[in-house]
């Protein structure tokens, strides 16, 4: 292929180089009269979305009591292996987390704990002012995460569902279930 | 249906041609070919019954035919050109539709069910693509009950697929586990609420396929089987080796469950093993080192180092020739090894009394003879007739027990297959030979759990049961004429004979716990005997005292034992030290308090405290069976390897302590030839290279496992798996920082999750897994056919089986027992939940540990005066134990049967022996 050259072709390529300049500049100076996209952070707070994903909580159900039943499904769904718990269960056979840590300086707030929860117990919240100086102190324990509310579904009550009897709950007295089966009787 | 065994026969699947065994089922096959198809009902080893209509397959009649029908891939026999179909729409969505009505009444409980993730129903549910319940009327609910505190009951999530009591009933012959109701209300439970009596309980939380049953011990300190760090471990409780798999988390192991092998424990262990893991995690555990110099009256703790060199220190001062070892039959084969290299083999000795040490040698002096076999499990299985010799079973030997169990059912399986009713179609077999058993003739001093399936108990006297023996083996042989004994024994002889007429496949099972080496020797002439009269081997099996006696007798052929270390104590002129590996010389032997007084320095290599440890020295804490490895040789000389599931409590291994102490000898001068290899070991294949240069048996210990430097794909086989959670988080309360994974320099296992959870040599298989199979049943894909050796082989090596004879040691001959005035013959009673000390720290089988209580016959009670509940004296030399009298017709007249329990006055060690019986007078105040 034959190359270009002579005077005109160099007027162009220097002429090219100005242009794209001028017209970013002239750009970047017409956003002087526009909008700012940016806040004031932290006098003003910005516009989260409601889906926004921050700080873990663990919520209550309706009538106060831990949701989170210890299935350990949050941590295994955790990307980052982030979270850990250890169940325990009171005399009536409600399970609880006996602890329950989330190391904040592992998470990356996928949300996947939230999806992989059973009962609604963790939900992540839009804080998400969780700076600190010791990266220690990004380590969350369970009264760290446990909420007074039960944050959103706040209807859902998992042992309501469940089948298995807890204080409060005997057998059969659940939602959408029978009384428990007589096997000495006879009828049909 | 009359295909011989062997027989290949070609099936399609899908179009596909494969070959497959002859006489097995279409589930068996498909299973076997590594497809998926879902089931419930059916069991590898209860067979099938064709209930939960799960394993629906479409079967054409030719290559022609489109249409098909549905048939119960469990309950069809293979034939040759079967042509089936597994993804046919019509059987697919049957499968699909058959657990959506399964699952109407399933409750919404996975996150709170202890089985969750683990649980053969939510793998068949997937598998069969049943995701969206449409049902919408009311979940049926059950009423729970208190099955004791080993297993747990929540009966709403049963499928009444019946596996619980087939196991339980038909299996593991329990008789408190039953169906009740009728039609779609059936309930599986007992009649009332209290603890399953069967000591294979636990098996149940395995075998049912959801939560019904689950393991309540786990449950306390719950882990979901993802977050488990396992390893494949050896049971240390008997002498059987079965195969555990070990969980654990947090540096506390948190559950036991089964391992599958074919020829030891198949698909079930005993509950001793399942819950008798709670002294790893125990508090007592002994942590690092005490040392207690001369002249000071406490002991100070320091480090292992300086503990181990205050040891070397001892052993330079008195010199080697004044250092004596005692090992241990519940220590494995290398720790046992190190402590002979270090103290020379002259000074070696076994950690058993005297009657254990001539029993030692002469069972493996019967096991090497040319004519003689001794039988895995699996072996003993296929057993046609069954003579037990002095042997509670179910107390010493458990799984043994349920092999018996097994074996007993041969007579029915044989008449079922003449009349062309293959073994797996369970209920037709069932039906077919009604309460028909082979003969099983158990020769005992009281009744035992096998009662119920002999044909013939007896119930005698140690004395009577070698009389019976001898004369049973020489009837067999033609040779006896019924002079010198009672006519009443003369007739069992006879009706034993009888019964052993026809045997093709006899066998003989003995062991340890009678205490007497005479019915040692003469189980060994009767299974010799048996063998000659059936034309084959003699089959003969001991049940032996603990999980490494069998690897401690190859170790010291000498047999020499506490009792001789004793007396050559007591002619030792010049200070003498004793290490002692793992063992309590006070629940050995009546002589410990002379040989401790005879000893300058006692030292004790253990895990938990004992007397022993209390009168020691130097105590040097260390690792028990799950933090360390080693070799477990069991019964039949099968020499399997246990692997340490975690290192995280800080207890070193004890044959690492005894390799440093080798060290620390050589270089402060000491230069025998053991103590310089033993020093060079680094590591644990270092230390098996050493034992393997022993040769003889051990020549082929290498292949026992792969060594530490096998690899797949480059990479160690790992303990966690790949789904483990919370490594950033688990120990974050303590440094946000994560530390460094552990290496196991060791073994072939990594803590770690990286590497393939598939494809692992045999012995090392942590957990089963497989993709879509989360619980246990995954097993299927690890075997070469469905109750078949695993895929890479049978893990470990019989180490008797190229051995040539092994003569019997010189022993001193023990005396006999000679009854004083007012005194009678006490024997031991062993009970599975309460012999020794490592299961006595699991709360759960302390709770079933009941009943302990002196036993009698009415007749000889009736002589003493002695009634049914009494509080009784029992007096042995200076010792006196006070405890409740039962009588009980089953005991041999003149013989007072005392319970073996851990830590009681008069232990299983000081027993046979004449001791005297009063009735303590209550005193009125």
């Amino acid at each position: 292929m034959k190359q270009k050259t002579g005077l005109g072709h160099y007027i162009y390529i220097v002429w090219d180089y100005f242009y794209s300049n001028i017209v970013t500049l002239v750009k970047v100076a017409s956003h002087t009269f526009t909008k700012a996209d940016t806040v004031e952070y932290p006098e003003q707070m910005p516009y989260l979305a409601p889906r926004f994903r921050g700080r873990i909580v663990l919520t209550r159900d309706p009538t106060g009591e831990e949701r989170c039943v210890a299935c350990n499904l949050c941590a295994s769904a955790c990307p980052t292996d982030c979270i850990s718990l250890q169940k325990t269960e009171d005399e009536s056979g409600r399970w609880s987390a006996e602890y329950f840590r989330i190391n904040f300086s592992r998470c990356v707030f996928c949300g996947m704990c939230e999806e992989a929860c059973p009962t609604y117990a963790i939900q992540l919240t839009q804080d998400f002012e969780l700076a600190e100086y010791e990266r220690q102190n990004m380590v969350y324990e369970k009264q760290h995460l446990l909420i007074d509310g039960p944050g959103k579904h706040p209807d859902y009550s998992f042992y309501e569902l469940s089948g298995k009897a807890v204080s409060g709950r005997a057998k059969g007295a659940g939602t959408q279930e029978a009384e428990p089966v007589n096997l000495k009787s006879l009828l049909p | 249906m009359n295909a011989t065994i062997d027989n290949l026969v070609t099936i399609y699947i899908d179009g596909s041609a494969y070959q497959v065994k002859a006489g097995g089922h279409l589930l068996e096959a498909c299973l076997g070919l590594a497809q998926d198809l879902p089931y419930f009902c059916w069991h590898p080893a209860l067979g099938s019954v064709g209930s939960c209509r799960q394993c629906a397959v479409q079967l054409y009649q030719d290559a022609e035919d489109q249409r098909g029908r549905m048939v119960m891939a469990c309950m069809t026999p293979v034939a040759e050109g079967m042509r089936v179909s597994l993804s046919a729409p019509m059987a697919s969505e049957f499968r699909q539709q058959c657990i959506e009505v399964t699952m109407a009444n399933h409750p919404h409980d996975c996150p709170v069910c202890e089985e969750g993730g683990e649980c053969h129903l939510q793998d068949m549910t997937l598998q069969s693509g049943h995701t969206q319940r449409r049902h919408k009327g009311h979940k049926k609910t059950y009423h729970n009950q208190d099955l004791g505190p080993c297993v747990g009951h929540e009966m709403n999530r049963c499928i009444s697929c019946y596996r619980c009591v087939r196991f339980y009933q038909d299996y593991a012959g329990g008789d408190d586990l039953v169906v009740l109701g009728s039609r779609e209300n059936v309930y599986f439970g007992r009649h009332q609420d209290g603890c399953l009596t069967s000591h294979f309980s636990g098996n149940l939380s395995e075998v049912c396929p959801t939560g019904v049953f689950y393991d309540k011990v786990v449950s306390d300190s719950y882990t979901r089987k993802w977050d488990l760090q396992s390893a494949p471990s050896i049971c240390s409780h008997c002498s059987l080796g079965c195969n555990l798999s070990v969980g654990e988390r947090q540096g506390q192991v948190k559950r036991v469950t089964n391992r599958y092998h074919s020829q030891v424990n198949g698909y079930f262990i005993c509950d001793k093993g399942r819950y008798g893991f709670a002294h790893s995690n125990s508090d007592q555990r002994l942590y690092q080192a005490q040392v207690q110099p001369l002249g000071d009256t406490e002991k100070v703790s320091c480090d292992t180092l300086h503990g181990l060199d205050y040891v070397a220190q001892i052993m330079t001062e008195l010199g080697a020739e004044n250092v004596f070892g005692l090992g241990s039959p519940r220590a494995s084969v290398e720790e046992n090894f190190a402590l002979q290299s270090l103290v020379g083999k002259a000074n070696f000795y076994a950690g058993h009394n005297a009657a254990q040490g001539v029993i030692q040698t002469q069972v493996l002096h019967q096991l090497t003879q040319p004519n003689i076999y001794t039988p895995s499990l699996k072996q003993i299985e296929q057993a046609d007739a069954i003579v037990i010799i002095g042997e509670d079973l179910l107390h010493t030997a458990p799984r043994m027990a349920l092999s018996v169990r097994q074996a007993s059912r041969n007579l029915g399986f044989a008449k079922a297959a003449a009349i062309g009713i293959p073994k797996w179609q369970d209920e037709p077999v069932r039906i077919h030979t009604q309460n028909q058993l082979s003969p099983v003739i158990s020769v005992t001093s009281a009744a035992t759990d096998l009662d119920d399936i002999s044909s013939q108990c007896i119930h005698l006297a140690p004395s009577d049961m070698c009389n019976f023996a001898g004369a049973l083996a020489s009837a067999v042989e033609g040779q006896f004429d019924g002079s010198g004994l009672s006519a009443e024994l003369n007739e069992q002889v006879q009706h034993s004979l009888a019964l052993l007429a026809g045997a093709k496949r006899p066998l003989v099972i003995s062991g340890a716990s009678s205490q007497s080496p005479e019915l040692i020797d003469l189980a060994a002439q009767l299974a010799l005997a048996l063998g000659r009269q059936s034309g084959s081997e003699a089959w003969l099996s001991y049940a032996l005292e603990a999980a490494n006696s069998m690897g401690l007798g190859l170790l010291n052929k000498d047999a020499k034992h506490m009792d001789d270390l004793a007396l050559r104590l007591q002619q030792q002129t010049t200070p003498s030290a004793l290490i002692v590996l793992q063992t309590d010389l006070f629940s050995l032997s009546t002589q410990a308090q002379a040989l401790c007084e005879n000893l300058r320095h006692l030292v004790v290599l253990d895990q938990l405290p004992s007397a022993t440890s209390e009168h020691a020295d130097v105590v040097i804490a260390c690792a028990s069976v799950f933090e360390t490895e080693g070799t477990y040789v069991n019964n039949e000389g099968r020499a399997q390897r246990f692997f340490s599931v975690h290192d995280k409590l800080g207890r070193p291994d004890a044959w690492r302590s005894l390799t440093h102490l080798a060290t620390m000898v050589t270089q402060a001068g000491h230069r025998s030839d053991t103590i310089t290899q033993l020093a060079s070991c680094t590591k644990f294949d270092d230390l098996c290279d050493l034992v393997s240069q022993q040769g003889g048996e051990f020549a082929h210990w290498c292949d026992v496992a792969p060594s530490a430097g096998f690899r797949i794909a480059g990479m160690k086989v790992p303990r966690q798996t790949h789904r483990a959670s919370g490594r950033t988080s688990l120990y974050a309360d303590e440094n946000v920082s994560e530390a460094k994974q552990p290496e196991d320099v060791d073994s072939a296992l990594g803590f770690t999750m990286e590497g393939t959870p598939i494809n692992k040599p045999s012995a090392l298989i942590p957990q089963v897994w497989s993709p879509g199979w989360n619980s246990n049943e995954a097993i299927n894909k690890f075997q070469q056919e469905i109750n078949g050796p695993l895929k890479g082989g049978e893990a470990g090596v019989r180490l008797l089986d190229t051995s040539p004879s092994l003569p019997l040691a010189e022993v001193a001959v023990i005396p006999s027992i000679t009854l004083g005035a007012g005194q009678i013959l006490a024997h031991t009673q062993n009970h599975l939940f309460a012999s020794d000390r490592v299961s006595s720290l699991s709360s759960a089988l302390k709770q079933r540990n009941t009943a302990i209580s002196a036993r009698l016959h009415p007749d000889t009670a009736a002589i003493m005066g002695l009634v049914d509940g009494d509080e009784v004296c029992v007096a042995l030399a200076q010792t006196q134990w006070l405890l409740p009298l039962t009588v009980d017709a089953s005991v041999a007249v003149d013989l007072l049967l005392l319970p073996n329990q851990y830590q009681a006055p008069i232990s299983a060690g000081h027993l046979p022996a004449a001791v005297s019986l009063s009735a303590v007078t209550q005193e009125v105040n």
